[in-house]
């Protein structure tokens, strides 16, 4: 027998033991197997070596206390009272099966009978009553008729489609009226539409020959204020230069005194006094020069201020 | 020698071994076949009744050789049945050896 043999009949035999402890079983079988295995003997010793697998089985039961011809399924008399009681079994349940077949069907059979006669019955009352009430509706129009011969009415149904054609035409003219309607303030519309069209493409124009004229004046206008304001601003600054000129000169001058001045000073000529007095007077004058022709061109960088602001704004 | 001894003395023998230190199967089966020559198919029917009775505990430990092997540890409930199987078992070696050597004398 080999390994797997042997497990297969162990797996099958301990059938009555939990899954646990039936793999656990196995397990140590089959490792022990193994080891037998990797020391040298083959499948069919090692198994060999454990005995006689009845042998092994019952007493594998009986470590857990089961009884191992329960099991196994008894002696042979048991087994022989077990196949009678099987094939009774069998029988009665065949007989039963039987049984309630045949009662199925019967039952089955009474039920469409059954259908079958209410749906004939429910015919016969629907035939009977709808003969009835069509033979009373006959009569009772007959005798509407009779009625109406008598006493001259025309009947509902002239009376009705006069009427009927009545108000058809009636409904029609007020349609066509609606319609007229509808036209005329069509019409009335677009008349004012072109009217109002007229008129505004009128007083566009003049518009915009009134606003033309308005813009040339503006610009001769703004043209002569900015001659006038440059011609002003040129005789200022004009002025200024013609008044920083002297100074600048007496600063030269004063510059060549305070030169010389020191040259004595150098020399060692008591004159400290005199030079510095020369000093002031050339930063005087310096500083005036350079307040006037700050004067005379500060407009210039103004202007260049004014423009960066003003393409800033329009960014 | 007689089965009917062997099967007497098995269980004290796997005891005995198991309470000097734990063992896998395997190896607890090789120890018992130095003493006497059993199945070794009945060594772990045996191991199972005397685990299912709460004599030994089992635990895995890990083998470089192969799969996790299981090992039997001896409990104090099994060393104290230990205790008992060898003291019944020199009472009655020693009372059979006794009546042996009375009726070989004679």
């Amino acid at each position: 027998m080999s390994k797997a043999e042997f497990l297969q009949e162990l797996e099958k035999r301990l059938h009555v033991l939990n899954e646990k402890e039936r793999q656990d079983v196995l397990e140590e079988y089959a490792q022990h197997i193994d080891l037998k295995i990797a020391n040298g003997m083959s499948e069919e010793e090692a198994v060999k070596d454990f005995g006689s697998i009845e042998e092994l089985i019952a007493e594998l039961l009986d470590a857990y206390s089961i009884n191992a011809a329960y099991v196994s399924g008894g002696s042979q008399e048991q087994k022989a009272d077990g196949d009678r009681e099987k094939k009774l079994y069998q029988n009665v349940r065949k007989a039963v099966n039987e049984t309630a077949e045949k009662a199925g069907q019967a039952a089955q059979s009474a039920g469409k009978a059954a259908e079958r006669a209410g749906t004939r019955l429910w015919q016969l009352i629907r035939h009977f009553f709808l003969f009835w009430w069509n033979l009373a509706c006959a009569a009772w129009e007959r005798i509407c008729r009779l009625v109406r011969r008598l006493t001259g009415r025309p009947s509902a149904e002239e009376a009705q489609s006069e009427q009927y054609q009545q108000r058809e035409e009636e409904r029609e003219k007020m349609r066509e009226e609606k319609y007229e309607r509808r036209e005329k303030r069509r019409e009335e519309r677009r008349r004012r539409y072109e009217e109002g069209l007229e008129q505004r493409r009128e007083r566009q124009a003049a518009r915009m020959a009134g606003t033309q004229g308005r813009s040339w004046l503006r610009r001769f206008w703004d043209g002569c204020v900015r001659i006038t304001w440059l011609c002003a601003v040129f005789c200022i600054k004009g002025a200024l230069l013609l008044c920083a000129a002297p100074f600048l000169v007496f600063g030269l001058f004063s510059l060549f005194g305070t030169g010389m001045v020191a040259v004595l000073i150098a020399q060692g000529y008591p004159v400290v006094g005199i030079g510095v007095a020369a000093l002031g007077l050339v930063l005087c004058t310096l500083g005036t020069v350079g307040i006037l022709l700050s004067w005379v061109f500060t407009g210039k960088k103004k202007r260049e201020n004014k423009q960066g602001y003003r393409e800033e704004e329009t960014k | 020698m007689n089965p009917q001894f062997k099967k007497g003395v098995l269980e004290m023998v796997v005891l005995v071994a198991v309470s000097r230190k734990d063992m896998y199967g395997y190896e607890l089966v090789a120890e018992v076949s130095r003493v006497i020559d059993v199945n070794e198919g009945t060594i772990y029917p045996l191991l199972k009744r005397l685990t299912n009775e709460h004599y030994f505990e089992t635990y895995l430990r890990e083998s470089s050789e192969g799969p996790p092997r299981k090992y039997y540890h001896l409990t104090a409930a099994g060393v104290l049945y230990r205790e008992t199987l060898v003291g019944e078992w020199h009472g009655f070696w020693k009372k059979v050896n006794d009546f042996l050597e009375e009726n070989s004398n004679e």
